[in-house]
């Protein structure tokens, strides 16, 4: 025996697809008896929200009492035809989405074009086909019940990356904080961040380490969106509890990627450079995991690459770290970049306007200024990469006021 | 990003070209199950028309070394050049994987 299959109403519910009996639906049509017929046949397949317009006039303040997601439309009429409303609704916002069935005996292509034209979605032959006629009001409220679903995940989903975004901005150190770090080690510390519009994973931060000393990190986790935003949170937990290293780059390091290991899996990865300024000394003393190395500015001079490599954070509980140190004297400045910004400049290199970072800063740095050079850095790189940029861009500036240049620029 | 495969008799080499970025997360995933199933022991990776690899890209990498050292077969990355050949070299991955000029 074969069992009997339950028949699906029409415009009915099928696995996955979306029920739009109740969807409203506006029938537009100068002559009751056509009116009457669409209706009785709309209701017959079970549609329960039916209006009903007797021109184009009546049909357009219909729409604007209540927006229907469905319009069936008749072409000649008085007042306003069909053509017209259509033109009228595609030219507001508001309708510019909204599903126009037009009803049409037109049975020329020049006259069908004219009303797709005009902005209808679809047509249908007059006299009118019940199954046509039901067949595509169906598809077309399926279609639009499927889009506003699909809008409205799309919404909480920039809802949720906006939120990630927030609390990103909560782990940057507050500006009260650097005031009293800049008061107490007598340098000036700026910074840059172009967010990537899905999110990367790039945070920055400072370690109090007493004496006017300071510990400063960038962190850039791989990827992006939830699993590089999670990360990041992770990642900066970590950097709290290992504040005890913090005299220590490579130690720090170290320590920080042996915790790492655990924790990111599968491809997951971070780089990292952490530096320790100490003015007394005139150094800045850093180790890099796969980071951008850091520029170094010396007063009067061109910006130098301080060429680093290492092993990035997450990747292999063992990694050993190697720490540099530059000479960091009154007028120098030092700036840690994430590695996005050399792979967004090297990237331009392929339509022939290569500009390596190192030159992009030394141009402002000779011409404006220790004081006055990051915003000039900041806005030159701004011109050349994208906005948003693909992935976070982040600058930070560490700059020692000192003497005057003998030029008098500085 | 693409990719084509050449199975030898000792080797298995596959030419990417193009961009691998994040948006390639689905594709390198086919390929490393590619390399993970074809009965050779060396599966090298030609990078040398590759332009451009982003951070995703070298994570997706590293997946790829992990999974084809658990099956004990060995992992090359060979001829990287520019951008690519700078964040290979940056990040130390010759530590990790077979790097060949």
């Amino acid at each position: 025996m074969t069992p009997e299959l339950p028949s699906a109403p029409v415009g009915g519910v099928a696995r996955g697809r979306p029920s739009v009996t109740d969807s409203p639906i506006l029938v537009v049509d100068d002559i009751a008896w056509n009116r009457a017929l669409i209706g009785t046949l709309l209701e017959e397949a079970g549609y329960t929200r039916i209006r009903y317009a007797v021109d184009g006039l009546d049909a357009l303040n219909k729409i604007g009492e209540e927006t229907p997601d469905l319009v069936i439309l008749d072409i000649m009429m008085p007042h306003l035809d069909g053509f017209e409303v259509c033109r009228r609704l595609r030219a507001n916002h508001a309708y510019a989405d909204l599903p126009v069935l037009v009803q049409t005996a037109l049975s020329g292509v020049e006259d069908r074009n004219r009303a797709f034209d005009a902005g209808t979605t679809d047509l249908v032959m007059k006299p009118l086909d019940r199954t046509e006629l039901l067949a595509r009001v169906n598809i077309h409220l399926e279609n639009r019940a499927l889009i506003r679903g699909l809008q409205a995940y799309r919404d909480r989903l920039e809802g949720e990356l906006a939120m990630a975004r927030s609390i990103f901005d909560h782990l940057l150190p507050a500006e009260s904080a650097l005031a009293a770090l800049e008061k107490s080690s007598g340098l000036r510390i700026r910074s840059h961040m172009a967010r990537a519009s899905e999110l990367g994973g790039d945070v920055w931060g400072t370690v109090q380490l007493g004496k006017g000393r300071f510990g400063i990190y960038l962190l850039d986790t791989a990827g992006r969106g939830v699993s590089a935003a999670l990360n990041v949170c992770r990642l900066h937990t970590l950097v709290q509890e290992l504040v005890g290293f913090g005299h220590s780059p490579a130690r720090f390091l170290q320590e920080l990627n042996r915790r790492a290991d655990d924790l990111l899996v599968g491809g997951e990865y971070a780089a990292m450079i952490y530096g320790v300024v100490s003015p007394a000394t005139d150094r800045f003393t850093y180790a890099c995991a796969a980071a951008g190395p850091p520029l170094l500015l010396l007063p009067g001079a061109d910006a130098t690459f301080c060429d680093t490599t290492g092993l990035p954070l997450g990747v292999t509980a063992d990694a050993k770290y190697e720490q540099h140190t530059l000479p960091f004297p009154p007028g120098a400045a030092v700036m840690l970049h994430s590695n996005a910004i050399l792979d967004a400049l090297d990237d331009r290199a392929a339509s022939g306007t290569r500009q390596s970072l190192a030159e992009l800063v030394a141009g402002p740095w000779l011409t404006h200024g220790q004081q006055n050079a990051f915003p000039a850095i900041v806005e030159k790189l701004g011109a050349v990469v994208d906005n948003p940029p693909k992935d976070d861009h982040t600058l930070v500036w560490l700059a020692r006021p000192g003497p005057p240049a003998p030029d008098g620029t500085g | 990003m693409d990719y084509a495969i050449d199975i030898k008799e000792q080797e298995a080499l596959v030419r990417m070209s193009g961009r691998l970025t994040f948006n390639d997360h689905a594709k390198l995933r086919a390929l490393i199950k590619e390399m993970s199933q074809n009965a050779v022991k060396r599966q090298i990776l030609d990078l040398a028309s590759l332009e451009f690899v982003d951070s995703a890209g070298i994570g997706m990498l590293l997946i790829a070394r992990e999974e084809l050292s658990n099956l004990d077969k060995q992992f090359i990355l060979r001829k990287a050049g520019g951008q690519v050949k700078r964040v290979l070299t940056v990040a130390q991955l010759g530590k990790l994987i077979t790097i060949e000029e």
